[in-house]
């Protein structure tokens, strides 16, 4: 996308708190059993199609433009392909977070026709030894790759999200080869975050220092994190909650789904009501990064993707720093 | 004239910003541009927009005919619209 468009968006937005981009988690049923997933505790409650249709309507009234459906495995739900047509006929840019294990040909063609802009596809190894044994599913590999192929064959763009973890940093050579093999773009992403019921079980799973710092050095083009450039004390702390928003499968609210602290449920309440005046979220937008504990003098700040849903979950406090965003700004300064 | 319907879009702030996905483009319209953007939405003819561009903003049919087929003609090449 043209480039300079896209940051004077982002920043007007983010400036006047217009929700640009919203991530609904349609369900947190899955047919896999990742050993690094955030997701724990029962399904609970899902919304109706009628239900979710009605909020997607209002977010669009709102400004939002970029909207991703994930889960859990999104196509669990029978309605994803309506509520996706639904979507594409209120001009969102649609994007999709899935294993890929259920897209057939039909539906990948279904997804072609649609519109879909991109579909996120979990992939955690080059080869079926390493990507099953990250699932606790037996064959997901062959399925996850024919999901790819199905939708590269449909001329759907495919981006292969690689989460770094010990068991398959090595992997990564070989990934960046079968995605060009398989026409797709890749990202990596080394920050393993905790269960959402604070268990930090996943986290001894991220890479180890002098791992992180050989892996980021091989591949820090195609990193999620990255510098994030000059930092200024009233930089506000993220996106969340000023041009982002995301969406529960039972209706709650967050500013990100990484902050768990919901901000109302919005099968109860407008979009608007909530978005304009929830005092949490007022609160929360105020912030800036010079409020911020120690980080303001941290000397390595302008290597840092601190995420402050993360630091509330693992070191509890959302204005403290992060030991994992210190971790990676660590190893980002010493092979930058 | 209609829009491509695999474009993304909406009108934040007054501007319009349309994606065409196949080519991961994101463009900006300006002021004219984004009410015949919004227009295209109800499927109107030309001689339909060339009206409703000379309502809006108070120019003269030949001024305004002249910039709308231009403008579509923009659009039409960077396929916006069919």
């Amino acid at each position: 996308m043209a480039k300079n468009i896209l940051e004077n968006l982002l920043r007007e937005t983010e400036q006047k708190n217009i929700p640009l981009t919203c991530l609904v988690e349609l369900t947190r049923r899955c047919n896999q059993k990742c050993c690094h997933c955030y997701i724990t505790g029962p399904s609970g409650r899902e919304m109706s199609t009628s239900e979710i249709k009605h909020i997607l309507f209002q977010l669009s009234s709102a400004g939002c433009l970029f909207l991703t459906f994930s889960g859990g495995e999104p196509l669990l739900r029978n309605d994803l392909m309506e509520l996706i047509w639904y979507a594409r006929s209120l001009d969102f840019c649609v994007s999709l977070m899935s294993n890929g294990t259920l897209i057939s040909g039909t539906v990948a063609a279904q997804m072609a026709e649609s519109g879909v802009y991109e579909v996120g596809i979990s992939l955690y190894g080059a080869s079926e030894k390493i990507h099953d044994r990250v699932t606790g599913v037996r064959g997901s590999f062959k399925k996850t790759l024919s999901g790819i192929n199905n939708l590269t064959a449909n001329r759907v763009r495919v981006r292969l999200k690689c989460p770094l973890m010990s068991i398959n940093a090595a992997e990564h050579e070989k990934l960046n080869k079968l995605s060009e093999k398989l026409g797709t773009k890749i990202s990596f992403d080394p920050l393993i975050v905790p269960a959402d019921d604070g268990n930090k079980r996943s986290v001894f799973l991220r890479l180890k220092e002098n791992q992180l710092r050989k892996t980021l050095s091989g591949i820090a083009g195609k990193m999620k994190i990255s510098s994030t450039g000059k930092r200024r004390q009233d930089d506000f702390l993220c996106p969340a909650g000023r041009n982002f928003c995301s969406v529960g499968p039972d209706g709650t609210f967050f500013a990100c789904l990484q902050i768990l602290r919901p901000v109302g449920n919005l099968t109860h309440r407008s979009f608007q009501s909530l978005w304009l005046h929830s005092p949490w979220l007022k609160k929360f937008r105020k912030l800036r990064f010079s409020d911020l504990l120690k980080c303001p003098e941290c000397r390595i700040k302008d290597f840092c993707s601190r995420c402050p849903g993360v630091a509330l979950l693992e070191d509890g406090n959302l204005l403290g720093p992060s030991s994992a965003a210190c971790q990676i700004a660590h190893v980002y300064h010493s092979i930058k | 004239m209609k829009k491509n319907s695999n474009t993304a879009s909406r009108i934040i702030e007054g501007r319009a910003y349309v994606i065409l996905p196949d080519q991961s483009r994101l463009f900006q319209l300006n002021e004219v541009g984004t009410f015949i953007w919004d227009e295209i939405s109800r499927e109107r003819t030309v001689q339909e927009l060339v009206k409703a561009v000379c309502d809006e903003f108070e120019v003269d049919p030949e001024t305004a005919g002249k910039d709308v087929v231009e403008f579509l003609g923009v659009l039409a090449e960077k396929k916006l619209v069919e």
